[in-house]
């Protein structure tokens, strides 16, 4: 269990203290760096190492789930082809969706990749040992934990709903929460791909 | 049926004698040569012509807990006979010309409509998530009302082409989303309780088969006490409202 909450928190109300909203752009959230997240090398697609560093270049929207999540998980999917669509062309081929299971006693790499393959999206799914989940889990400054509960799922994960904004140097940018529209996440994916970043 | 309807009228028959051996089956007579359908509907369900036109509608006789003035046949017949009483204006006027007999008959008729199928529960603006190939678990949506005076407690369901059913809610504090099974959910008397996405679901465990966009899916709600409403919600990718 790794409880990293109150850093996550901490690090956001510095965040949007230091950092004044810009009047440029309604929607558009004040980018920064934050000091978390980082590359990365966990299981991707077909059991391959996947690290974050072949996303150079790329604008990346990471999150958090596993596939036996009824609700919040495929919630924040269909948010995410909705960010999809709003940026129309401008974001093909710049924009990778990437969903890192916190399960991986039932998510297998092939499991994961057919679940996003439902979504209209660019998107990579991710695995590993609980170790090397874990870790990322920690430097994104995320947290879980696996609940047993009277399911017959036997367990389920209570995770972070934090969607990290990553650019094309692998640092995180912005973080949306669950509240977050659609709109408010193109804007801020617009927003860099317009810098270039 | 008709010894427990006369259980249910707890009374001998009406002095000078009731010939007719089956009063609700001579209330459901008078039920419509009397007019009452005009407002009640043939089946008393408050869908009647002219129900559009009156305030407040005619309530749907199968829900016990809608009478006004008490839902057993002694009260039914009284009600009959004397129009709807009480602060609030009805349009249901009284009957005083009607024979005892008759009053008796058309409250036995009535009683076996609240036995046909109480309208427990309604149930508004459902759907049900639709999921990527081989998931094994997907979420269904709605807004439970109960119309009744007395609260409504889901206690199970059951999903057609799903191994279980159970009953979830996702709780979110902080940026972190919790979700935890409910044994129960109370619907309060007169209220609703909204089912949504990042709140109380049905978790829908095990489909047999994909559940794809534009199909539909039947539910089983199963509420204490013994009652069932059964429910055919739509498939979609994300609520109608959200384009």
């Amino acid at each position: 269990v790794i409880r990293l909450a109150g850093f996550l928190a901490a690090v956001l109300a510095v965040g949007a203290g230091c950092a004044p909203r810009p009047e440029a752009e309604a929607d558009a959230p004040a980018l920064q760096e934050y000091p978390i997240g980082g590359d990365f090398v966990l299981t991707g697609p077909g059991g391959e190492p996947w690290s974050l560093e072949q996303a150079r270049g790329k604008v990346v929207l990471l999150f958090f789930g596993y596939t036996l999540c009824p609700d919040f998980c495929p919630m924040t999917l269909s948010k995410l082809v909705q960010v999809d669509q709003a940026l129309g062309d401008a974001d093909d081929g710049k924009l990778l969706t990437v969903f890192v299971s916190l399960d991986p006693e039932r998510d297998s790499p092939e499991g994961i990749a057919e679940y996003l393959s439902y979504y209209a999206l660019e998107a990579v799914g991710l695995t590993g040992s609980r170790e090397e989940i874990d870790a990322v889990v920690a430097s994104y400054g995320g947290s879980y934990s696996l609940d047993e509960v009277d399911s017959a799922m036997r367990y389920l994960v209570t995770h972070s709903t934090y969607v990290y904004l990553i650019d094309g140097d692998g640092r995180v940018r912005h973080l949306y929460g669950s509240l977050d529209d659609a709109a408010a996440i193109a804007a801020g994916v617009r927003q860099l791909l317009a810098a270039g970043e | 049926l008709l010894p427990l309807l006369a259980a249910a009228c707890g009374r001998p028959p009406p002095p000078g004698g009731d010939r007719h051996p089956e009063p609700a089956a001579r209330g459901a007579e008078l039920f419509r040569s009397h007019g009452c359908i005009a407002c009640h509907g043939p089946e008393g369900h408050g869908d009647g012509l002219l129900a559009g036109s009156l305030d407040p509608k005619p309530r749907d006789l199968r829900d016990p807990s809608s009478y006004r003035q008490g839902h057993t046949a002694e009260q039914i017949s009284r009600t009959i006979g004397m129009g709807l009483l009480g602060p609030k204006v009805s349009p249901m006027p009284s009957y005083p010309h009607l024979t005892r007999a008759d009053k008796d008959a058309l409250a036995a008729w009535v009683v076996t409509l609240q036995a046909s199928q109480p309208a427990v529960a309604r149930v508004r603006s459902g759907w049900v998530r639709a999921a990527p190939p081989g998931a094994r678990v997907t979420a269904a949506y709605f807004a439970l009302e109960n119309p009744g005076e007395a609260e409504l407690v889901l206690e199970s369901a059951e999903a057609e082409g799903f191994d279980s059913v159970e009953i979830h809610e996702t709780l979110e504090q902080d940026g972190v989303a919790r979700m935890r099974p409910l044994n129960r959910l109370v619907i309060p008397a007169g209220g609703a309780r909204e089912l949504a996405p990042g709140g109380a679901h049905l978790m829908l465990i095990g489909p047999h088969q994909p559940v794809q966009d534009g199909e539909r899916r039947r539910l089983t709600l199963r509420f204490a006490g013994g009652t069932e409403l059964a429910v055919e919600l739509p498939v979609r990718q994300r609520p109608e409202t959200d384009s």
